[in-house]
């Protein structure tokens, strides 16, 4: 393997905070995949069929994303944080390298918090949908809900990277990416009366991506394609983890 | 052997001019040390010559070739510039094998070089737990992983306990005397002086003067580095 991406995932592999990460994200699975089978057929809630267990398998997906734009953020800004860059550019002064490495290690990671996540949510689903006696479940859309969770995963890990070496102060980075996503993406267009606001913004996207394949998913009135979804998430990961890399190529480390 | 040359460097802030037309030869197989007073423009000397500050003019390179050009930089060059840069998350052992990976060198190294600098015994504790000497001493370690020819070291003896001021002199004596390039920055002047064969003082951005610790004093009439380094740089200037 390239000696700079294998720095780069022993750098996130002795992090406590990836750990803690991956813990809570593992958790938080299960706790969803309980929560969707004791609720179903409660208030609104579908009731428990054949497509359960892939919705159980993908509903995770936020908070995987939104666990890896965190780490992101901190295996880039951080390194600015504790002055890790400097030994980081010492070892590839070819900066461009560092950064792809950085998105490739932060990409891996986060296809690993996808498959822990999947693990969890389908063995406790499983488990407790055989307990309760559920109708036999259709696994046809589970791949493609993986895809989405992995897919997900990754380029929120992406985004992350590029915001954090964009803007190297860890809590500066860290605030704008909270102050995105829940407030600018989440809050405001309700708050503004303009629901459909986000539908072209990295949320607005990453909500369209995560019904591809998915049988109840169908289109939503604010939501761009599946396909348009991921393509367009992909775009926003790619040009902000680009542009990161241009500004790092260019910037003096003092 | 590997000798840096500086030539015409120069780095400029907007109006202000760090470092002013810098050219040097530092030769192998010797101790040099940079001395210059607080923002004299070392450290930008430093971080010109291992590529993380862009000069404005001129080159800084080992052997003709710059930092960035070095096949294997790590391996050529071993670089402190500051004790703090490891994650204080992270235990010593991992700190360095980062290091390591990608510098390209093997974990069996980063036992020897935490064993060389006194730290075997501490290499499972995390770095946040370190004493200053004790990360000056990691810091040093993370430099000589590539085992380089090289070494640019910008206050190495801060934070180190006479015992260790003792063991890092007699190191660099070593390193030098089997060939290799050190230049070496410090504001601790009699320490220093026991060490170095060559001096190299800036101002304000200038070369000063560059030679011979011994001649330089014999010819300045000089007893000891910290009164020639008084005479050139609050009376001589630039020469």
């Amino acid at each position: 393997m390239n000696p700079t991406l294998t720095a780069e995932l022993r750098k996130l592999r002795a992090t406590r905070t990836t750990a803690a990460a991956a813990l809570v994200v593992a958790g938080l699975s299960g706790v969803i995949a309980v929560a969707n089978v004791v609720l179903a057929g409660k208030e609104q809630n579908p009731p428990l069929d054949a497509d359960t267990f892939q919705h159980i398998v993908r509903a995770p997906t936020a908070i995987v994303g939104f666990a890896m734009l965190v780490v992101g953020v901190l295996a880039s800004a951080g390194e600015y944080r504790h002055n890790t860059i400097v030994p980081s550019l010492l070892a590839q002064p070819r900066r461009a390298r560092l950064a792809v490495a950085k998105v490739l290690a932060v990409g891996i990671v986060g296809l690993v918090f996808a498959a822990a996540s999947a693990v969890v949510s389908s063995a406790v689903g499983w488990l407790l949908l055989s307990s309760r006696g559920a109708p036999g479940a259709d696994f046809g859309p589970v791949p493609s809900g993986l895809l989405v969770l992995g897919g997900t995963a990754a380029l929120y890990g992406v985004l992350g990277v590029g915001l954090g070496l964009l803007l190297r102060n860890q809590a500066v980075a860290m605030t704008v990416a909270l102050v995105w996503y829940f407030v600018v993406e989440q809050i405001a267009p309700q708050v503004l009366g303009a629901p459909h606001a986000s539908t072209w913004l990295p949320g607005g996207a990453a909500d369209a991506f995560n019904r591809l394949g998915d049988p109840a998913g169908g289109s939503a009135a604010g939501l761009v394609a599946a396909w348009v979804g991921g393509g367009l998430l992909t775009a926003y990961a790619l040009l902000l983890a680009a542009l990161a890399t241009v500004v790092l190529v260019r910037r003096d480390q003092a | 052997m590997t000798s840096i040359q500086l030539h015409g460097l120069t780095k400029r802030y907007g109006n202000v001019t760090a470092v002013d037309d810098l050219t040097v030869d530092i030769r192998p197989g010797s101790v040099t040390g940079f001395l210059g007073p607080n923002g004299a423009g070392k450290s930008t000397t430093m971080r010109m010559l291992l590529g993380l500050v862009r000069p404005t003019s001129g080159t800084a390179t080992f052997d003709g070739r710059c930092y960035g050009d070095l096949p294997h930089p790590a391996r050529t060059v071993g670089a402190l510039l500051d004790p703090a840069i490891f994650h204080p998350g992270h235990r010593a052992r991992s700190a360095l094998r980062v290091v390591a990976a990608s510098a390209g060198t093997s974990d069996a190294r980063v036992e020897e070089v935490l064993d060389g600098v006194g730290l075997g015994n501490v290499a499972r504790r995390r770095v946040g737990g370190f004493s200053t000497g004790m990360r000056q001493r990691l810091a040093l370690a993370g430099a000589l992983l590539g085992d380089p020819e090289t070494l640019v070291l910008d206050e190495p003896s801060n934070g180190l306990d006479p015992e260790g001021m003792r063991w890092l002199r007699g190191f660099l004596r070593r390193l030098a005397d089997e060939g290799r390039t050190v230049l070496v920055s410090s504001h601790v002047l009699a320490e220093l002086a026991q060490s170095v064969d060559d001096v190299l003082i800036i101002s304000r951005g200038r070369l000063v003067t560059h030679g011979s610790m011994r001649n330089l004093l014999d010819r300045h009439r000089q007893t000891d580095l910290e009164e020639l380094f008084l005479d050139l740089t609050t009376t001589g200037g630039p020469s």
